[in-house]
C-alpha cells in the first residue's frame, strides 16, 4: 500500500509587490524606475498633461523667460518649451522601445539557435555577428535612411539591426549554460522537439537575463536615437523630439538662449542614467539568482 | 519475450586530446515486465549505459553496437523516430529530481505537457489523468499540487512526481538512474515501494541503476554487475547474493556491513576503481583481484555462461561456489 503524505498548508500569497520590487531593484533601481515611470507617463498622457500644443507658434512671446504661463519659457518661434519636451518624450521613448523589442526578439532567436544547434551553425552565426559588431549603429542607420528616407522608421530599423549582435551574444552565452542543465535532458527524454524545449523551457529560464540586457540597452538606444535625430536623420522638425530639441536649441544657444538645449540634454541624460541603473540592478539580481 | 536487447554496445567520447572508451562491449537483455538491476561503483559506466539507451549522449560521443527495442535499433534511429520512441516507449527517472524539473514551470505543466503536446490529449483530460497518477504515487491532494512549483515540494515528493510523469506515457520500459540516491533512507523505502508496485501494476520493464546491492536484489529479478565499462556478471538477484561468480561481486558483497557481526573495519577491495579507458589489456579487475593469475593480466576474459548466469572471469569455473559473500575472519 502506498503511503500518503498529509496535506501541508501552502502559503497562499507571496510577498507583496512592493517587497518583491525592492528585493529585485534596491533603492537606486526603485528611484530609476520611478523617474522613468513619471517621464514616460507624462509623455504618454501628453495631450492632457502638456499645457500647450507643441506646434503652436506665438511670435509675440519669443524666447520668453520662465513665467507662470510658460513654466520653462518658449523657443525661437514662441512655442512652449515644457509642452514640447513632454510631447518630445513620446518619440524619445517609442523609438528606442521599438528598437529594443525588434532586436531582442531577433537576437534571442539567433542566440538560442546558435547555442542549441552548435557546430558549424554556431560558427557561422558567431562570425556573422562579429562582422556586425565591427560596424557602429550609426552606419546601419545611415544605410536605412538612404533606403527609406530620413525619419523615425529608418532610424529605428537601422538601430534595431545594430543592436541584434549584443543581444545574441548575451543570450547565446546564457543559453549554452542553461542547456547543459539536467532538466533540459529530462525534456528530451519525454520526446519534446527542439523547438518546444527552446521556446517553452529555455526561454522562460533566460528571461531575467534577456530583460536585464534589454533595459540596459534601452538607455543606449535613447542616446543613439536622439543623436540620429540631432543630426537631422531621425525625427524631423517640427515634430517635437529631445534630439531635435537639442539641435534647434543649439541654434538658440548661439543667440544667447541655451534653455531648450539644456533642458532636452538634461532629460536625455536623466533617462539614460535611469535605464542603465535599472538594467544593472536587474542584471545583478539575475546573476545572484543563478548562484 | 525479449523487450530490449543490447548487443556489444560501445560508447566512446572524444574530446580535443583523446578518445575515451566509457562503455566496453556491454550486452544484456530485458524481458517484458522484467526488472534488471545494474550495479557498480561510481564511474563504471552504468549511468552512461542508461543514457545510451535513451539516445541522450554528450557531445562528441560515438555509440556502436546494437540496442534493439521491440525489433528496431535505437543506435540507427533518425531524430523523429528517436523522439517518438522516447515519447511513447521508454521513460526515465533521474537521481536528482530537483535538477531535472524546470524551476519555472508548475507541476501541472510538467505532468501534462507531454500528454498534451506529444500525445495529443485534451488539456482537461490530461489534468484529470495527472491527478489520478499523483494519487497512485501516494499524493492525494493532486488538484492542489498541480498548481505548485518544484521548489515547493520536498525531494521525496518530487521524485514521486517524476515517477508519475514517467508513467504518464504508458511506457514499456522504465529506466531508473539511482532514483533514491538523493533521498534519505525512509523516503527511499517509500519511493522504492511505489516504484515496485506500479511496475507490477503497469507491467513495465525496469532497468534499475544503483550502487546499492541490497536495493537491487530487493527490487530486481536479475542483477548485472558492472566494472570499468563492462558487465562482469549477470545472475538472478538471489543467486548473485548467495553464489557470486565473479571475484568483484564477491568483493562488493564482503564489503557490506553485516547485522550479525560488528566489525571494527569493513573489508575493502584494495586499490581504486579504474575507468574503461584506463584498463590494461587483461581483465580490468585483475590488479585488485585476490584470485588473479598471470593470464588474467594478459588476456581479456570472455563472457562465459553458467546455466542462466553469465560471468566474465577466467577462473569462474574453478572458483564457482567458493567465493565468500559476507563477513570473513580478518586475514591480516
Amino acid at each position: 500500500m502506498a503511503s500518503t503524505i498529509a496535506a501541508a498548508p501552502v502559503r497562499s500569497a507571496g510577498p507583496s509587490l512592493r517587497v518583491r520590487l525592492y528585493a529585485t531593484l534596491g533603492v537606486s533601481g526603485l528611484i530609476s524606475l520611478v523617474v522613468i515611470v513619471i517621464i514616460a507617463s507624462a509623455a504618454a498622457f501628453a495631450p492632457w498633461v502638456a499645457p500647450y500644443d507643441p506646434q503652436t507658434t506665438d511670435l509675440t512671446s519669443v524666447f520668453a523667460s520662465p513665467s507662470p504661463s510658460h513654466p520653462l519659457g518658449t523657443d525661437a518661434l514662441g512655442r512652449d518649451l515644457l509642452s514640447r519636451l513632454i510631447w518630445g518624450g513620446r518619440t524619445t521613448f517609442i523609438g528606442p522601445l521599438l528598437v529594443i523589442i525588434v532586436s531582442t526578439i531577433i537576437g534571442s532567436a539567433l542566440g538560442i539557435t546558435s547555442a542549441w544547434v552548435g557546430g558549424h551553425v554556431d560558427n557561422v552565426i558567431a562570425r556573422f555577428l562579429d562582422v556586425m559588431f565591427a560596424l557602429p549603429g550609426i552606419v546601419f542607420a545611415l544605410v536605412a535612411v538612404a533606403i527609406y528616407g530620413a525619419g523615425l522608421t529608418a532610424a529605428v530599423i537601422g538601430l534595431s539591426i545594430s543592436y541584434i549582435p549584443y543581444v545574441a551574444r548575451v543570450v547565446r552565452g546564457a543559453a549554452l549554460r542553461e542547456r547543459k542543465l539536467p532538466y533540459v535532458a529530462a525534456c528530451s527524454v519525454q520526446g519534446f522537439s527542439a523547438l518546444r524545449i527552446c521556446v517553452r523551457h529555455l526561454l522562460p529560464n533566460l528571461r531575467t537575463i534577456i530583460t536585464a540586457q534589454a533595459v540596459a540597452s534601452l538607455g543606449f538606444a535613447v542616446v543613439e536615437l536622439a543623436g540620429i535625430s540631432f543630426l537631422g536623420l531621425g525625427v524631423q522638425p517640427p515634430t517635437p523630439d529631445w534630439g531635435v530639441s537639442v539641435a534647434t536649441g543649439l541654434q538658440a544657444a548661439l543667440q544667447g538662449y541655451p534653455a531648450e538645449a539644456l533642458y532636452a540634454g538634461t532629460l536625455i541624460v536623466v533617462v539614460v542614467v535611469a535605464f542603465n541603473v535599472l538594467g544593472d540592478r536587474l542584471a545583478a539580481t539575475a546573476e545572484s539568482a543563478k548562484r | 519475450m525479449t523487450l530490449l536487447d543490447v548487443h556489444d554496445l560501445c560508447l566512446e567520447i572524444r574530446n580535443r586530446v583523446r578518445t575515451r572508451r566509457i562503455i566496453d562491449h556491454v550486452s544484456f537483455s530485458v524481458a517484458k515486465g522484467e526488472a534488471l538491476g545494474l550495479v557498480g561503483e561510481s564511474g563504471c559506466g552504468k549511468s552512461m549505459t542508461a543514457r545510451s539507451l535513451m539516445g541522450l549522449l554528450p557531445p562528441g560521443a560515438k555509440l556502436e553496437g546494437e540496442v534493439v527495442f521491440e525489433g528496431s535499433d535505437i543506435v540507427r534511429m533518425s531524430q523523429p523516430e528517436l523522439r517518438a520512441y522516447r515519447a511513447t516507449k521508454v521513460a526515465m527517472i533521474f537521481q536528482d529530481p530537483r535538477a531535472h524539473t524546470n524551476p519555472v514551470r508548475s507541476i501541472g505543466d510538467f505532468l501534462t505537457e507531454a500528454q498534451c503536446e506529444v500525445g495529443g490529449v485534451k488539456r482537461s483530460v490530461a489534468r484529470r489523468r495527472a491527478i489520478a497518477l499523483l494519487d497512485s504515487v501516494g499524493i492525494p491532494d493532486g488538484e492542489r499540487r498541480l498548481s505548485q512549483y518544484p521548489h515547493q515540494l520536498s525531494g521525496g515528493l518530487l521524485q514521486r512526481v517524476m515517477i508519475a510523469s514517467a508513467l504518464a506515457s504508458d511506457p514499456a520500459l522504465l529506466l531508473a538512474d539511482e532514483p533514491t540516491t538523493a533521498l534519505d533512507v525512509t523516503t527511499q523505502a517509500e519511493v522504492m515501494a511505489i516504484l515496485g508496485r506500479l511496475r507490477r501494476e503497469h507491467e513495465v520493464a525496469l532497468l534499475f541503476i544503483t550502487h546499492n546491492l541490497e536495493l537491487a536484489a530487493a527490487t530486481c529479478d536479475r542483477t548485472a554487475v558492472m566494472y570499468a565499462g563492462r558487465i562482469v556478471e549477470v545472475q538472478k538477484s538471489s543467486a548473485l547474493h548467495d553464489r557470486p561468480l565473479h571475484p568483484y561481486t564477491s568483493g562488493l558483497l564482503c564489503s557490506r556491513p553485516s547485522i550479525e557481526h560488528t566489525e571494527r573495519r569493513l573489508m575493502v577491495i584494495p586499490g581504486r576503481p579504474v575507468a574503461a579507458y584506463d584498463a590494461d589489456d587483461g581483465c580490468a579487475f585483475a590488479p585488485r583481484c585476490a584470485y588473479a593469475e598471470p593470464r588474467c593480466r594478459m588476456e581479456r576474459p570472455r563472457d562465459e555462461t553458467f546455466d542462466k548466469a553469465a560471468v566474465a572471469c577466467h577462473r569462474a569455473a574453478e572458483l564457482q561456489g567458493s567465493l565468500p559473500t559476507g563477513y570473513v575472519e580478518a586475514v591480516s
